[in-house]
């Protein structure tokens, strides 16, 4: 068994909901191998984004964690304190977020919006953090990066945008990121784009990517591995090529044949 | 791959309707006449705040003629002799035969420009032997026309300065209750909940009770300026709070948080920015607040003293219903407060109206 660098134990998130505890995330067990991709696949409302904010310790306010642990380099994060964990989110742990038009603040340029990001975890400054932006939005596969880094999100396209917010997420360089359905609103071309980038970041710079999505198709010839995710519960994991060719689950087989979504 | 649709913000938009909107415009426009005569107060005034001449006690306004028999020979003021009627009371008349030329740009009171540059120069003024009075003098024969210059200076500023830090707490205050929610946010609410619930008037004298009496001119300024702060803050705490309550919801605050990012920065960057639009509009409704607060303190002697001069303490002449009778013209304060008030009232409702969504909904 390859290390792991993040194992998430038992992990159960519920809500309260009309005095009736739901539980979103049901006793998830992952370990999530080093410099490895690791995809976590399920219908839309399974609890896949529960989770990787789970992990992260940002879950939103109604939502809270009832069980389990999640374990980084033999550390589990729920006893940190919330300093150490701002040290953690960014610093070792990345996160891309679906739709980037969202996670990109409108009001400031892409370069600005990067820049803080080095500011609180490195100890450039000045004209430095400059060069590190574009050095950062190269490595990311954007052909012009100081027009990139002048403008605004709603200036760029689709595409662009989501290598922009790859690139933020890895300004810190982090040593696993979670990438949250990071190529569902585009289309298929450019998907393939982005994977290819995700498999760039794991050769060349080491990640470790844990890759959410809904679609099994895609994932298959990126993932080493593969967790299934049905209802908040892992109903199948292993090998992604095992998985592609021998699904156990039934639910595993319609996703595979795109049934649902 | 850049698109090049143009891109208009939100507060750029409401702008473009607010220029729609001539009466606020115009509103628009008095203020900053108002705000420019304050500014250059010194060189617009023919005679600086403290010049007095008390034979002229209550002098009525000395109008300006250009035209001697259907002859125009340029802008001139007739002399006022005073005389006492049979009650002893004082009679002023125009003395037709002592012409006195109004002359721009003439050398009278010493000043300090802008508080720099000192100068005697006045845009306009008579020679000696006659007092120029455009809207008539007050019981000390000093010129209202300069007094309401000068007291612009205080009454105008005081809303600002008093907005400025009222709104830099209540900026800080909401963004934090807006933004932790829980205990913190109840905290925060319940102390702007005591400000709230004493009547603004009470408090203010409660808290101006608690100045010293020794205060020089600038201290009690500033004295006002704070207590008008207090009062001031937590109307606007509570709005920014709301806002931040939604805002902190956006995706970029969450993505913000993955990242790592400090609270402190959260809050500044990615948070308060987006209630700036809205703040503007409650900051225009709030100032007229400062200006009343002013004047009321003023008005009753506890604000800014004679011979200093601010519209509130130039009214508290019009305390006796005589003197208003005798020298109408002592209301002129009256009407400068009542056009800055009502003005930042058009204004803060016409960007308020702007700004609301719902509003644009209608005017498509
Ligand atoms: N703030 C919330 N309050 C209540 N229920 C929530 C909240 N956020 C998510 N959920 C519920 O949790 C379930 C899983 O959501 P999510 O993790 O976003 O699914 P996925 O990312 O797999 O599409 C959904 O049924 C959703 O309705
Ligand atoms: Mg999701």
């Amino acid at each position: 068994m390859q290390d792991a660098i993040l194992k998430i134990n038992h992990l159960t998130v519920a809500v309260q909901e009309f005095n009736k505890e739901t539980l979103l995330v049901n006793d998830l067990n992952l370990e999530i191998p080093r410099n490895r991709i690791t995809a976590l696949v399920g219908s839309s409302g399974s609890g896949k984004t529960t989770t990787g904010l789970a992990i992260l310790r940002l879950l939103p306010q109604a939502l809270y964690m009832k069980k389990g642990a999640i374990v980084w380099e033999g550390q589990d994060l729920m006893n940190l304190s919330e300093n150490q964990m701002r040290l953690m989110r960014g610093k070792k742990i990345g996160m891309v977020f679906q739709e980037p038009l969202n996670a990109f603040n409108p009001v400031f340029t892409i370069g600005f919006q990067i820049g803080e990001v080095l500011k609180q975890h490195t100890t450039l400054s000045g004209p430095k953090i400059n060069d590190e932006i574009v050095r950062l939005l190269t490595t990311v596969g954007v052909d012009d990066p100081p027009r990139i880094l002048n403008s605004y999100p709603y200036q760029l396209s689709g595409g662009l945008r989501q290598r922009a917010m790859i690139a933020q997420a890895i300004a810190a360089s982090p040593s696993l990121i979670i990438a949250d359905e990071p190529t569902s609103n585009l289309d298929v071309t450019l998907q393939a784009h982005i994977m290819e980038l995700f498999r760039k970041l794991r050769d060349e710079l080491k990640m470790t990517i844990l890759l959410i999505s809904h679609d099994l198709g895609m994932v298959v010839h990126l993932a080493e591995q593969v967790a299934i995710l049905a209802n908040g519960r892992m109903v199948e994991s292993g090998e992604t090529k095992s998985i592609w060719q021998h699904p156990r689950h039934p639910f595993t087989q319609q996703l595979k044949q795109k049934m649902v979504i | 791959m850049t698109r090049n649709t143009e891109h208009v913000s939100e507060f750029q938009l409401a702008l473009r309707s607010f220029k729609k909107n001539r009466l606020a415009v115009c509103c628009a426009m008095i203020l900053f006449i108002f705000y420019a005569g304050a500014i250059f107060a010194d060189f617009l005034s023919p005679y600086s705040y403290r010049n007095e001449d008390r034979n002229y006690s209550y002098c009525p306004p000395t109008p300006v003629r250009f035209f001697d028999e259907g002859k125009w020979v340029g802008p001139y003021i007739y002399g006022q002799t005073l005389t006492f009627n049979e009650f002893y009371r004082r009679v002023y008349q125009t003395d037709t035969t002592r012409r006195f030329p109004v002359r721009l740009f003439v050398q009278g009171d010493e000043y300090k420009l802008l508080g720099l540059i000192p100068s005697r120069l006045h845009l306009v003024g008579v020679q000696e032997g006659a007092r120029l009075y455009l809207i008539g003098a007050d019981s000390r024969g000093r010129d209202l026309w300069s007094r309401i210059l000068y007291g612009a200076q205080i009454s105008l500023s005081i809303g600002l300065i008093g907005v400025l830090i009222s709104f830099s707490i209540g900026l800080i205050v909401g963004g934090v209750a807006g933004f932790y929610g829980g205990w913190i946010d109840n905290v925060l609410m319940r102390l702007c909940e005591m400000v709230m619930m004493v009547p603004g008037f009470y408090l203010l004298l409660a808290l101006r009770a608690a100045v010293p009496d020794d205060f020089n001119s600038v201290q009690i300024y500033f004295a006002i300026v704070v207590i008008l702060s207090f009062i001031g803050w937590a109307g606007l705490a509570r709005i920014i709070r709301g806002m931040c309550l939604s805002l902190r919801e956006r995706e970029y605050v969450l993505a913000a948080k993955s990242l790592g990012l400090s609270d402190f920065k959260i809050i500044l960057r990615h948070i308060l920015p987006h209630t700036v639009s809205y703040s503007i509009a409650a900051v225009m409704l709030s100032i007229p607040g400062y200006i009343l607060g002013e004047s009321a303190l003023s008005l009753i002697g506890l604000g800014i003293q004679d011979p200093y001069a601010s519209w509130g303490n130039l009214l508290s002449d019009n305390m006796s219903i005589v003197r208003i009778k005798f020298a109408p013209w002592i209301l002129w304060p009256g009407v400068f407060i009542f056009l800055t008030v009502i003005s930042f009232n058009i204004i803060g409702d016409t960007l308020r109206d702007c700004l609301d969504p719902m509003m644009k909904a209608e005017r498509k």
